[in-house]
């Protein structure tokens, strides 16, 4: 069984070196039907991942890149009136692909955003009255800088809640870096990745991640990680019961991906701090950056068993 | 300046816990600090919003140096409690514009706790204990907010957390209050607990006492240690009056001068001269703050008392020093008794001497009486019925009297008050030549049956005679009897029930309404809740605390006394702790995560815990590393344990664990021996 999900790890890792975690945790996201953002300076390989992910699991990409003048014609699509045929014919934006990466989405104004947010939502555009649905699987990868630099429309919390999960890529480590000095252009390594799954076995994983056994210990477990954020002082604010929803599925997903047709504590803590981090606030921070602290926190002060 | 910003919270609350505490010493204070006060309070305010800054150094010179002016000036004089307690609180005040740093908070809270205290000087009742009650939780409330951060901005949580945190805090107060070894101060501040005081006084002028009846104000609660009497035979004696000058009567000095007697101090002889026959009562009283000397007590005290209180010559308790507290004594009355049966010849002088010129009218009517009788018991006899049968009226509005005033009251007016019955009397028995004097003090009371106890209110007070007679020594004759015996038997305001004169002008008095029933429930309920804080809350003094623990915990000296302290604190804390930590352990642990955790207590024991929040299988992984010879072991336990926990949902079958558990205990034991 274990074939393609290390395939697939093995080969967007083959682009993205040194980073297994993180591409797990994005690979997590993608089982759990959910959203992704990935916050980092630029340069990091934020492209690069979701370009490989689309690669190897075989979907098609499209990338938007968001600039302050972006309209939400310029990712949804627009109507355009053809001559011949006297018809208004629809052109469909960037969106319609199934793995979109939106590029900077702190870049652009909160009209553009929401556009981009709204679809994520509903899995639909509505444009001049007409709905139509947007591929399926349909999943965004959304990158952002970090909010305090200049010229940025940092998302509010009710839209950062629309993302599953928000991860950091961070630095690469130093063999890893070695290698990539060393080694080819990336962007062959690139091109030359095969996919590892179709659509329908891509679906057909969703499908048996959300089947991994989940036992009475463990909603235990995770009742009280939510219970905790919401009584302790430093807590601004408690997880919601989206989040709690949220933490479960990416627990059961992370499980799958482990191989496991169960859920342990350790999925939960390893999904935990990108699932919740970008949901809570510290209490005594108003600027919302707190989270991480949050998140360790968490984890060491709700004991397992209890 | 630092940017110390106090927290919103802790401010209102401040602000508002230095109202509530200045406010019961609004009426002692001089009134431009009040208006220090508002402009302080303003100014911190404005300081807060930060539209002004905080003074400079010489204003707040300035400020200061004025404030201790105008106190001297106000008060006059730096002696005194009330002086202090302004200086006090003006610093308190001017704290507020100093507030720089944190610290300077915790001052202005410290300040607002001592302020609080300074209430008890004055008052010590329930009604203003519940108040600095309240007055403390606001004070808390601001030192919590003082430790909370910008984010807390709802002053009624801190409020509730103060409350809470006092409310906890009451069983150690109690264990302290009981138990604290309680020494006498070492110096005492006259304490003005009563501003102002009445009662009896030394001095008895006609019209005088029917003014004291006008008032509602307790004098005294008796508690009789057996049955109580009936209420005609609660003769309260007060004060012995034996001078007269035409119109009042005043004390004998020569009784009182240097001549406290104390049991076991036989120094003097004149106690001989009481002699005690059978029957005789206990009981205790707590006298309500008087400003005088004397004490109350039924014929014939007995008891010791302490330091400074003791019997006089005319068989009634003294204090050297004015009562201005609530004073508990207890004493036992001997209620048949002989006392001076020989009057030596300077006493019977004494006690039969008149003023030449006065009342001459009276003088040429006693004699003339005493030629109409067999002896001085039918002399004694034909006066009260005089009294009985002549037109002599009962009345709480006597007629205004002049100088004769004996004269006019037997002759014309002929209606008067107990004090110009008893008066009256007295002239009439010494003009014969009867050794006779005036006894003042209070006559009867209430009985309140919810606190067993005797009630005696200003409106019971009371004058009467006191004659001598050869071998039976001083009887009491009470003239008032004999005129309105109803006074005796049922109280002053059946005697008066007539005239409608019964605390006339306190129209809204509590005893106004004695018929009502269940006001008169109500009424005796607060009276004996009072009561009782006065007995064991303001009366719990070194000797009462010594004598009820006695009474409980055997002789016990400071030592023990403090060890019994400790230990019952302690122990307190220590059964708030184990329902702290119980409460963890109560949560129902499922069996599989019991036998897990005590299998990771056995790891724990080799220097292998699990910290807090580490799942088993990263344990495990943890264990492995450090103690490769564990791993397989400890793989096995985890396996089983993580199966059955995650993988089952009915984790009730622990065998399997179990004996993983056993496995592994088997393994660390043949290793470590």
């Amino acid at each position: 069984m274990p074939g393609p999900m290390e395939e697939t790890i093995a080969g967007v890792g083959s682009v993205l070196l040194g980073k297994e975690h993180q591409i797990k945790l994005a690979l997590t996201c993608l089982l759990s039907r959910g959203h992704l953002l990935i916050e980092d300076l630029p340069g990091m390989g934020k492209t690069t991942m979701s370009h490989a992910l689309a690669r190897v699991l075989n979907l098609s990409y499209n990338r938007i890149q968001f600039t302050s003048d972006l309209l939400p014609a310029d990712v949804l699509g627009v109507s355009i009136y053809d001559k011949d045929s006297g018809e208004f014919n629809f052109h469909p934006g960037p969106i319609f692909s199934q793995l979109v990466l939106a590029d900077e989405i702190n870049r652009t104004t909160p009209k553009s955003q929401s556009a981009l947010l709204e679809a994520m939502e509903e899995r639909q555009v509505t444009i001049e009255g007409q709905t139509r649905p947007l591929p399926i699987p349909f999943f965004v990868i959304a990158t952002q800088n970090p909010n305090t630099h200049a010229g940025t429309f940092p998302l509010p919390e009710s839209q950062l809640d629309r993302f599953l999960m928000r991860i950091e890529l961070g630095y690469p480590d130093a063999v890893a870096e070695r290698i990539l000095l060393k080694g080819e252009d990336r962007r062959v390594v690139l091109e030359r990745l095969e996919p590892t799954m179709n659509t329908r076995q891509l679906q057909a994983f969703q499908d048996e991640a959300e089947q991994v056994k989940v036992s009475e210990a463990l909603l235990d477990y995770i009742q009280r990680l939510v219970q905790h954020t919401r009584a302790a002082p430093e807590f601004a604010y408690g997880l919601s019961p989206r989040g709690a929803l949220a933490l479960l599925r990416c627990a059961r997903s992370w499980a799958f991906i482990e191989n496991r047709h169960h859920v342990v504590p350790e999925d939960v803590q390893a999904v935990l701090p990108s699932v919740v981090e970008h949901r809570l606030r510290e209490a005594a921070d108003f600027s919302g950056h707190g989270g991480s602290a949050l998140a360790q926190r968490l984890l060491t002060k709700v004991d397992v068993i209890g | 300046m630092t940017g110390f910003q106090i927290p919103r919270n802790s401010l209102a609350w401040m602000l508002l816990a230095q109202s509530a505490v200045i406010a019961p010493h609004l009426t002692r204070l001089p009134y431009w600090t009040i208006a220090l006060c508002v402009v302080c309070v303003l100014w911190r305010v404005m300081v807060y919003q930060g539209r002004w800054s905080y003074p400079g150094r010489w204003i707040k010179v300035l400020l200061v140096f004025f404030g201790i002016v105008g106190l001297a000036l106000g008060y006059g004089t730096f002696l005194g409690l009330d002086p202090w307690v302004g200086l006090l609180i003006m610093m308190f005040v001017l704290k507020l514009l100093e507030m720089h740093h944190k610290r300077d908070g915790y001052v202005v809270i410290l300040l607002g706790y001592f302020v609080a205290l300074t209430q008890f000087l004055y008052d010590q009742g329930i009604p203003s204990t519940l108040y600095m009650f309240l007055c403390v939780t606001m004070i808390t409330a601001a030192l919590i907010g003082l430790n909370q951060t910008r984010s807390h901005t709802r002053p009624a949580q801190t409020f509730k957390k103060a409350f809470v945190l006092l409310m906890q805090s009451v069983p150690l107060m109690v264990v302290l209050f009981v138990l604290f070894p309680r020494i006498s101060p070492l110096w005492t501040v006259p304490l003005q607990t009563e501003m102002a005081i009445t009662g009896v006084t030394d001095t008895m002028t006609p019209g005088n006492i029917a003014l004291l009846v006008q008032s509602d104000k307790l004098a005294f609660r008796a508690t009789f240690a057996d049955e109580v009497l009936p209420l005609s035979r609660l003769y309260w004696r007060g004060l012995v009056l034996s001078r007269f000058d035409g119109t009042s009567w005043t004390q004998e000095l020569q009784a009182l001068y240097g001549r406290l007697y104390r049991p076991g101090q036989r120094t003097t002889s004149w106690q001989d001269n009481m002699e005690l026959l059978g029957e005789k009562v206990t009981y205790s009283i707590i006298l309500e703050p008087t400003g005088q000397n004397w004490l109350f007590s039924l014929t014939m005290p007995e008891g010791s008392l302490k330091e400074g209180i003791g019997l006089v010559r005319d068989f009634r308790f003294y204090s050297l020093r004015e009562i201005r507290s609530k004073l508990h004594y207890e004493l036992t009355s001997h209620l048949n008794y002989r006392i001076d049966r020989d009057l030596s010849d300077f006493w019977r002088y004494r006690y039969t001497l008149l003023p030449k010129d006065s009342n001459p009218r009276s003088k040429r009517l006693a004699n003339t009486i005493r030629e109409n009788s067999l002896n001085q018991a039918d002399y004694i006899r034909n006066i009260l019925r005089r009294y009985n049968l002549d037109e002599f009226v009962y009345t709480l509005k006597p007629t205004v009297l002049g100088d004769d005033s004996v004269d006019e009251f037997l002759l014309d007016s002929k209606r008067g008050f107990c004090e110009h019955y008893a008066g009256s009397f007295v002239f009439l028995m010494r003009a014969v030549g009867i050794p006779a004097r005036v006894v003042v003090g209070y006559q009867g009371g209430e009985y309140n049956r919810i606190g067993n106890y005797v009630e005696v209110r200003q409106y019971d007070a009371h004058a009467w005679a006191e004659i001598w007679q050869q071998g039976q020594g001083w009887i009491r004759v009470d003239p008032t009897s004999a005129v309105a015996p109803s006074r005796i038997e049922s109280g002053l305001e059946s005697a008066v029930e007539d005239e409608n004169t019964f605390l006339a002008n306190l129209p809204l008095s509590w005893m106004k309404y004695r018929q009502i029933l269940w006001l008169t429930e109500i009424r005796l309920q607060i009276s004996a809740i009072s009561y009782y804080w006065d007995s064991w809350v303001v009366g719990y003094t070194p000797s009462v605390q010594m004598s009820l623990l006695t009474r409980y915990f055997g002789d016990l000296d400071r030592k023990r006394l403090g060890m019994l302290m400790l230990t019952t604190f302690f122990g307190l804390l220590g059964i708030v702790a184990m329902f702290i930590l119980g409460k963890r352990s109560h949560k129902l642990l499922q069996p599989i995560d019991r036998e897990y955790l005590r299998f990771c207590q056995l790891l724990a024991k080799q220097g292998l815990p699990r910290s807090v929040g580490e799942g088993p299988i990263h344990y495990a992984q943890r264990i492995g590393q450090q103690r490769p010879d564990l791993a397989s072991a400890m793989q096995v336990v985890t396996d089983a344990y993580v199966r059955m926990n995650y993988a089952e949902d009915q984790p009730e079958k622990t065998d399997s664990l179990r004996s993983a558990i056993r496995a592994f205990r088997f393994r660390t034991l043949s290793i470590s021996s």
